[in-house]
């Protein structure tokens, strides 16, 4: 959920971040994992990603994990496109915590399933891996046969050269002891399964019961455990009275940790039973004491910080002075969002074996490398001693990018020299998230000749990182999770002005899908609408009018709004938006009736500019699915905050979107221009909100300039 | 010691008998496809069948379903599994088991739901938004149509009698 690039960060902060990478923990700055001690499938490997065994079964190894974005099928189908193998036939496997398999694009070379990024890092290095495995299963039949290797062919796992054939599996030890080469990717004319859908190789386990989650899974021996942390936030633990909890049927130990120093936990208390339901019943029981944080914040006070943070004068981003027309007119607004949470169907849990000065661990995490960085520090174990198993997620959504429920866990198992399963309630899920921050913004437009003229901008939030300080710069550069959809307008402006107010609050906040692009696109496709109403142009119009020099905009607007046919609307009430992260460009149109004081959403049409497609199915699920949670969001999320904690115990008061508000969506996937792969899990969900909310004016002449909805629209 | 019918086999289990059926099944009985998500009835990651309705078991006792018969995901064999692989439905995939279980539901008592009857039974939450594939692949298993019907599209509901979308 990290929207970085290494453009981003030469051209926010200029020389001074050459050669650091992503500056999310402090880890990274002493990353040098040893290797993983966890061998694999027994056979001969070719490359990290490619095993090969005796009986011709190939195993493919994926570095990313799966949490339904449908990596465990898009990254094995670059590697069968460059072996020649059928994709039916191979078998994929999470790939353990190692170097090898971090990242290697701009995610902190290190293991990590985030920013839409997997795809677009591993397309190059797998295809090489691939072409390379390949080339040494050529040279290996060539050398047997005594034939040129240009005269070898590959087809479904098969060396043949005229009548000859022999399997992968037959050539396996003969290739595996050859020199590596160079080999070069296929010509994009010789693909045959690169941009074809295929089944997902991940469905029929999630059809009938067995695919295994973190929940699901049972080491041997494992005591089961559940957490309690301070309901207010950043509150220290004072006082533990377990009496009760400790005669509870089940339990076996109630223990209490102050949150480390280094920063990865907070105090918890947990407790230890013999099941996951005795210990939950257990905990009701322990009555806590906790002092401190901020009980003086609410929703109100988030929201007046927020105003005020716009009064003042923030950080200069941009500053453009162009051609000022004699006469023009300006619009002012104020635009506000809430926190939000991740809230994943499958709750934190990490199981851990903390034993002998090794630690073994199977969790639903996004991040191997800083999970793995944060137990050796916490613990004082070397890295080499961490075993990672990464399982299925429920769903991470950035939230199991962080490290604090697998560090927990093992703090536990090493207290009780036992392997033991750590699951959070959903009340402590809600109430301790890294939720999405509040943010606001004061927006000021001005229109002449029917075109946009200046536009100045002032936001106001909390920046996720600095909860990374002092390990980062400070002040954070602009830009990062801030400013995106503003310092890279893709509108022609001659006049702009940008700036940040940081507000700093004592509320948690993290990574939540397409991070600042789910306010900063809401803020601008709004007020962009509400200008193009000031200079009494059509939304569509307007934006192609200003869209001359960001053609992949153009296209995708273009063709949302042909798919729309926006040209028609005889009485229908649309509206558009278009927001590009992830390196994808995104045009939505949401058809809205307004029934009563009541919003239906009936159609959503998406227009995805995510360049190379590997996988067209994978990418209009993506689409459907993350236009949902934006309208989720826009619906009815608010992580409400009262007596400075979260006011939300479970979902009746954090409504997620139902079936019956799903619309009709139809999605587009365009080859754009680029030649790799953009993002493709999160940049659908920035731009249904203001889609909807500019549908919302067409249909009541009502401006929505906050979300959540409010409960009744005015209707016209 | 509360005594059912589990997937069509007779079990009975050593716990207290107001523990939900959800960690039943969980943890005395290693049944995990069967998800806890929220604990109070409002996910529906839980849903399992008793005697052929609907239930969400992290509310439901185990004393509860003494002497009925329980069905979960693991023994489940209903065409609408095939119509989620054809429509290719999940995602992160941990609603589903509940999905699914929901949607056999439906369609054993209603063959041919309308889409507002689909709309109003199918309560379960699913945070990756695959509502849409959800409702196809209904679709696919209503109006007495061979399921899955293979990679043509599911018909549209109004080619559904009774349908009123």
């Amino acid at each position: 959920m990290i929207n970085l690039s290494r453009r981003d960060l030469l051209k926010s902060a200029g020389g001074l971040l050459l050669g650091f990478a992503f500056p999310t923990s402090p880890e990274l700055i002493e990353y040098n994992p040893g290797a993983s001690t966890d061998r694999g499938p027994d056979g001969e490997w070719l490359g990290a990603y490619v095993c090969i065994d005796p009986g011709g079964v190939v195993t493919l190894r994926v570095p990313a994990s799966e949490m339904g974005q449908g990596v465990h099928t898009s990254l094995p189908m670059i590697l069968a496109e460059e072996l020649d193998l059928d994709l039916a036939a191979v078998r994929v496997e999470m790939a353990p915590n190692s170097t090898a398999y971090a990242h290697p694009g701009d995610l902190g070379k290190q293991q990590l399933t985030a920013g839409s990024g997997s795809v677009r890092g591993w397309w190059t290095p797998m295809a090489i891996a691939g072409a390379t495995a390949r080339a040494m299963l050529v040279q290996a039949a060539a050398q047997r046969w005594g034939v040129p290797a240009v005269d070898c062919a590959t087809a479904s796992g098969r060396v043949t050269c005229g009548a000859r054939s022999a399997s992968y599996g037959e050539l396996a030890v003969e290739a595996a002891a050859l020199k590596v080469p160079d080999a070069a990717p296929k010509p994009r004319a010789q693909w045959r399964l690169v941009g074809t859908e295929p089944p997902r190789l991940d469905i029929p386990a999630k059809t009938n019961g067995t695919a295994v989650f973190g929940i699901d899974v049972m080491v041997p021996g494992a005591l089961q455990a559940t957490v309690l942390h301070s309901p207010v936030f950043g509150a220290k633990l004072v006082r533990v009275d377990d009496a009760e909890a400790r005669k509870m049927p089940g339990v076996i130990d109630v223990l209490s940790f102050k949150g480390s120093a280094k920063g990865h936990t907070t105090d918890f208390v947990v407790v230890v039973a013999e099941t996951f339901w005795q210990a939950r019943l257990a905990i009701a029981s322990v009555v806590a004491t906790w002092e401190g944080g901020r009980p003086d914040l609410d929703d109100a006070a988030v929201s007046a910080a927020l105003r005020a943070g716009l009064e003042k004068p923030g950080q200069t981003c941009k500053d453009v002075h162009g051609k000022e027309p004699a006469v023009y007119t300006t619009l002012s607004e104020v635009y506000e969002v809430p926190y939000l949470h991740h809230a994943t169907m499958e709750p934190l849990t990490a199981t851990a074996h903390v034993h002998d000065g090794e630690v073994e661990i199977w969790a639903p995490t996004q991040a191997q490398g800083f999970t793995e960085a944060a137990v050796s520090r916490v613990l004082g174990v070397p890295r080499d001693r961490i075993r990672l198993h990464t399982t299925m997620l429920g769903g991470g959504l950035g939230r199991k990018s962080e490290v604090d429920f697998v560090v927990e866990a093992c703090q536990v198992s090493e207290a009780l020299g036992k392997p033991v399963k750590v699951t959070w309630t959903r009340e402590e899920d809600f109430a301790h998230g890294y939720y999405r921050p509040a943010f606001a913004a004061s927006l000021e437009g001005s229109v002449a000749d029917g075109k946009l003229q200046r536009l100045n901008v002032r936001l106001c939030g909390p920046n996720i990182l600095t909860r990374f300080l002092p390990f980062f710069l400070d002040p954070v550069p602009f830009g990062f999770f801030t400013g995106e959809n503003f310092y890279d307008l893709p509108y022609t402006v001659p006049n702009q002005h940008l700036e940040y107010s940081r507000l700093d609050l004592p509320i948690p906040t993290g990574f939540w899908r397409s991070v600042s692009a789910s306010h900063n696109g809401f803020f601008r496709e709004c007020f962009l609408d509400e200008l193009a109403q000031l200079a009494g142009k059509d939304p569509v119009q307007f934006r192609l009018d200003h869209l001359a020099d960001s053609p992949r905009h153009y296209a995708a607007v273009a063709k949302v709004a042909e798919m729309a046919d926006w040209a028609h609307r005889d009485g229908r009430h649309l509206g558009i938006a278009v927001v590009e992260s992830f390196g994808s460009i995104v045009a939505e149109v949401a058809e809205v009736r307004v029934v009563g004081d009541q919003l239906h959403v009936d159609r959503a049409w998406v227009a995805f500019d995510c360049g190379r497609c590997i996988h067209r199915g994978i990418i209009r699920a993506q689409a459907e699915g993350a236009l949902g949670m934006g309208l989720s969001a826009m619906f009815g999320e608010r992580l409400s905050i009262k007596g400075g904690a979260s006011a939300v115990p479970n979902f009746y008061a954090y409504p997620l979107l139902k079936l019956a508000q799903m619309p009709l969506v139809e999605v587009e996937v365009l080859e754009g221009a680029l030649d790799d792969p953009g993002g493709v899990g999160e940049p659908a969900l920035p731009p249904i909100a203001p889609a909807v909310c500019n549908a919302i004016f067409a249909a009541t002449g009502q401006r929505i300039r906050s979300l959540p909805l409010p409960a009744k629209l005015t209707p016209r | 010691m509360p005594t059912f019918t589990l997937n069509s086999k007779a079990v009975s289990v050593n716990v207290d008998p107001d523990t939900p059926l959800l960690w039943v099944l969980r943890e005395q009985l290693a049944l995990r496809g069967t998800k806890y998500g929220c604990g109070v009835g409002q996910c529906g990651a839980c849903t399992v069948h008793l005697d052929g309705r609907p239930t969400r078991s992290c509310i439901t006792a185990v004393s509860g379903v003494e002497g009925r018969a329980v069905t979960t995901i693991e023994g489940l064999d209903h065409p609408v599994q095939a119509a989620w692989v054809a429509e290719q439905v999940p995602q992160c995939g941990y609603c589903q088991s509940g999905q699914i279980m929901a949607a056999a539901a439906l369609l054993d008592q209603n063959p041919q739901p309308s889409e507002g009857e689909v709309a109003e039974w199918m309560t379960n939450l699913c945070r990756c938004a695959t509502y849409a594939r959800i409702k196809k692949a209904i679709r696919r298993c209503s109006n007495g149509l061979p399921c899955p019907a293979d990679d043509e599209a599911a018909p549209p509901w109004s080619a559904i009698p009774g349908s009123t979308p």
